[in-house]
């Protein structure tokens, strides 16, 4: 079967033929051929920013033209190996193979088995060391990286941090020595947050040479994407989007995006402004979107706000505001966007344990929103919480049910109805690289379990709420893969050959696969999701984040005193990432 | 009212019926126009599509109303020429008073489906039709429906290597991939879906016309 036949016969084909609105122009004489990959589905690639951004600024180059590929359906995927249509390119169907680089973002860590499924359909051999001078360069992108050691022998090279600058440097050396993969690792090496896993020492299978992570220091001035491609298929975040700041005041303890994307650089409002007016006339799209760790915490947020709402009636488009931290919730921002149902994440059941994590949150600010809300008009609330933080008892569990009960009895106590729709959900804490909690341990699965129906029976006697939870073995996977080595490889590779890949998608998800690979590969999860001593070096330790481990186990050693640390919003702490550039203070 | 003809060519016959009025409506708006909104809890351009067409074909004859103030026939084309992705381009586009009711009128859509010695099939073909044995298989959510669909072929015209069809479209349709699926099957052909063009829509207006002929007629 041809690939035009094939279309026909997989789902959605508007996937895989390009031809959006905004396209580059591909056919331009150039240096360098550059494959931006993904390994999930377009719909999911699509929404991703950082793959805009990069698509932008390489193609703003005179010398290169990048182009898109992501991982195809299981039914395409299937069709290709049956047709013998190798992985190709969606802008002129370039099979990967023939690009000089390949660059690839990695954004989970269920992801790993599609990167080889799509190295795979695209015949290019897994590992760096089994691919000569003639493959095209593998670079490694996106917030795995903050511990880069599970999929490193996969790749010539992995950009740890911001990939704005640091890609194209690695574009312009590759151009210069094409053909010779030595001396291209060699220069690209030089480059700040340029980790080449092949050139580097091992010491008792932990990497020690050292790598900085890179930044882009001026976001103000960086590069954005005002004209973005606008997708033909529906995708997932189906809207252009705003990014308003890099980096997070908050401080959350369990949270890497947090830690990893310090320091705190800030879009001007008046770059915003700008950059929202060029999205609304260059995409025509319906809505658009904000962007960052934690949007409420903008410097004015509320000011922000008010002038891209005016510029949305306007223009008659909808402004899509993220989940807002309970703290910074407003009247003025319910008023201004309002949403069929108000989204929560006190993400701990009790003070103790919110004060563990460092959420600061009160139970005054969960009730002092709730009444605001519903006064509002609000009928229907989503509650997030984590289950298994660290130091987490029964009561902290029941506790979350106690919080879904207090909701409810605000809503009657402030409408005199008890029409309420309460949802809670609850995700398995994993302990994450970067994070003052990446020494502790993970749950064992049959404690998740149990923790997850001792909150389901708890909260059947709450009438109006409903509760969804993450599948165990998901989470315990995804611990095990978070803090792994480079062992782990073999583990990726055993797992992919037994038949896992699409594990992101829980349809897909086949533990039983992993066990076999675990078992054949003498892999023992618990070495990965168990506590790690303190005084050994941990698998990403030779990257140079900016926040210093000394910070990380201050903070720590605050959470098992059950202390709360202030944000960074009002004054520096002292982490360490301000080495790159001074974070925005807010001084109001 | 705007009434406005595209043709839906190249990848862009991947786009689903659904996702072409999303596609459309934000051409519309990059061109720095603005559709009429409903009113309501939950606004959307006053943009209406024509009969789908299935996916993967190719169209030269498909159409779109729409409702918006202050800007001629002409101006609407001067200004969405290059606000269109890849494979759709807005081709005529007339000013009517009235509503023209197209997708309520449409009857039939013309194919023109190139194939080698396809009028070889002649003969045969019109037997099937006279003798009413035109079958093709309808899937439904419990089994597999067999239909007669011969009075749904409205016309057959052969040339050498050229087939033009004209199915029933609308209320009733007989879907080109399937009036594709049954010669194939039948002839032993490998007819596929980049060989057929959809080049006319068909109007039941007292008379049977093109959609073209129709909206002239409509603007005078």
């Amino acid at each position: 079967m041809r690939f035009e036949e094939i279309l026909l016969k997989v789902e959605k084909p508007g996937r895989y033929v390009g031809g959006e609105y905004g396209l580059p122009d591909v056919n331009k004489p150039r240096k360098l051929n550059f494959c931006m990959c993904f390994p999930d589905v377009y719909e999911v690639a699509m929404s991703n920013l950082g793959v805009k951004i990069l698509y932008d600024i390489l193609n703003a180059d005179k010398d290169i033209v990048c182009e898109r590929c992501f991982a195809p359906w299981i039914d395409m995927g299937k069709a290709l190996k049956e047709n013998d249509i190798p992985l190709a390119s969606i802008e002129t169907r370039k099979p990967l193979k023939d690009f000089d680089i390949v660059g690839m973002s990695v954004q989970y860590e269920l992801a790993y088995t599609n990167i080889l499924y799509m190295l795979d359909l695209a015949k290019i051999p897994f590992r760096a060391k089994d691919r000569d001078d003639s493959y095209p360069i593998l670079l490694a992108g996106g917030p795995c990286v903050a511990n880069p050691e599970p999929f490193a022998d996969f790749f010539d090279l992995i950009c740890i941090g911001d990939g704005e600058v640091a890609d194209l440097e690695v574009a312009k050396v590759v151009m210069k020595y094409k053909g010779n993969k030595q001396k291209i690792l060699e220069e690209c090496a030089k480059i700040e947050g340029i980790y080449v896993p092949s050139l580097s020492e091992m010491k008792d299978g932990v990497c020690v040479t050292p790598v900085k992570k890179t930044v882009v220091t001026d976001l103000d001035k960086a590069h954005f994407p005002v004209k973005p491609l606008v997708p033909n298929i529906e995708i997932v975040h189906d809207r252009p989007i705003l990014e308003l700041y890099r980096g997070c005041y908050a401080g959350c303890r369990f949270c890497q995006a947090c830690f990893f994307y310090r320091p705190i650089r800030i879009r001007e409002k008046e770059t915003i402004k700008k950059y929202a007016e060029a999205l609304i006339k260059n995409t025509g799209c319906e809505e658009i979107g904000l962007s960052s760790l934690s949007s409420g915490d903008y410097p004015d947020v509320c000011g922000l706000i008010k002038e891209l709402s005016t510029l949305a009636d306007e223009n008659a488009v909808n402004l899509q505001l993220p989940s807002l931290r309970l703290d910074s919730y407003t009247a003025e921002l319910t008023r201004k966007t309002r949403h069929g149902s108000l989204t929560f994440a006190p993400e701990a059941g009790t003070q103790r344990l919110r004060d563990v994590i460092n959420k600061n949150i009160t139970e005054e600010d969960i009730e002092r929103t709730m009444r605001l809300a519903f006064s509002e008009g609000y009928r229907s609330v989503k509650l997030y919480f984590m289950v298994g933080l660290p130091t987490e008892t029964d009561e902290d569990v029941l506790g979350i049910a106690e919080i879904a009960k207090k909701v409810k009895r605000i809503y009657i106590q402030t409408t005199g109805r008890k029409d309420i729709n309460i949802s809670v959900s609850t995700s398995v804490f994993v302990p994450k690289p970067v994070t003052p909690f990446q020494w502790v341990a993970q749950l064992p699965i049959e404690e998740m379990k149990r923790r997850q129906a001792l909150l389901r029976s708890e909260l059947k006697k709450v009438k109006g709420s409903s509760y969804s939870w993450h599948e165990e073995t998901t989470s315990f996977m995804e611990g095990v893969f978070a803090r792994g080595d480079r062992a782990q490889s073999a583990l990726i590779e055993r797992a992919y050959e037994l038949g896992a890949y699409f594990d992101g998608w829980s349809e897909y998800f086949k533990y039983d696969v992993w066990v076999q690979a675990m078992n054949e590969t003498n892999t023992n999860p618990l070495k990965y999701t168990g506590e790690q001593p303190m005084d050994k070096p941990l698998p990403w330790d030779f990257i140079d984040f900016g926040v210093k481990r000394a910070y990380l186990e201050k903070e720590y050693n605050l959470a098992l005193q059950e202390k709360t640390s202030e944000g960074c919003k009002f004054g520096c702490k002292g982490c360490g990432a301000n080495k790159y550039v001074n974070c925005k203070i807010q001084k109001d | 009212m705007l009434t406005v003809k595209f043709k839906k060519i190249n990848n862009a016959v991947y786009m689903s019926h659904i996702d072409m009025q999303t596609v459309i409506n934000r051409t519309i708006k990059r061109a720095g126009l603005r559709p009429e909104y409903s009113q309501g809890f939950n606004p959307h351009a006053l943009l209406k599509l024509s009969v789908p067409i299935p996916l993967g074909y190719a169209s030269v004859a498909e159409y779109f109303t729409l409702e918006i103030k202050d800007v001629s026939a002409q101006e609407f084309l001067e200004k969405t020429k290059n606000t269109a992705p890849q494979g759709i381009e807005f081709i005529e586009a007339w000013d009517t008073a009235v509503k023209p009711n197209l997708t309520g009128k449409t009857i039939g859509a013309t194919y023109k489906i190139d194939y080698k010695n396809i009028a070889s099939i002649e003969e045969k073909l019109n037997d099937i039709i006279e003798n009413k044995q035109f079958f093709i298989e309808k899937k439904t959510k419990k089994d597999v429906e067999i239909k007669e669909v011969s009075e749904l072929i409205y016309g057959l015209n052969y040339t050498e290597n050229t087939l033009l069809v004209t199915l029933a479209a609308g209320e009733k349709t007989l879907r080109i991939d399937k009036f594709i699926e049954f010669i194939n099957k039948n002839f032993e052909l490998e007819i596929s879906s980049v060989d057929a063009l959809k080049i006319a829509q068909i109007i039941d207006n007292g008379n049977k016309i093109s959609a073209d002929e129709y909206m002239k007629k409509l603007t005078l």
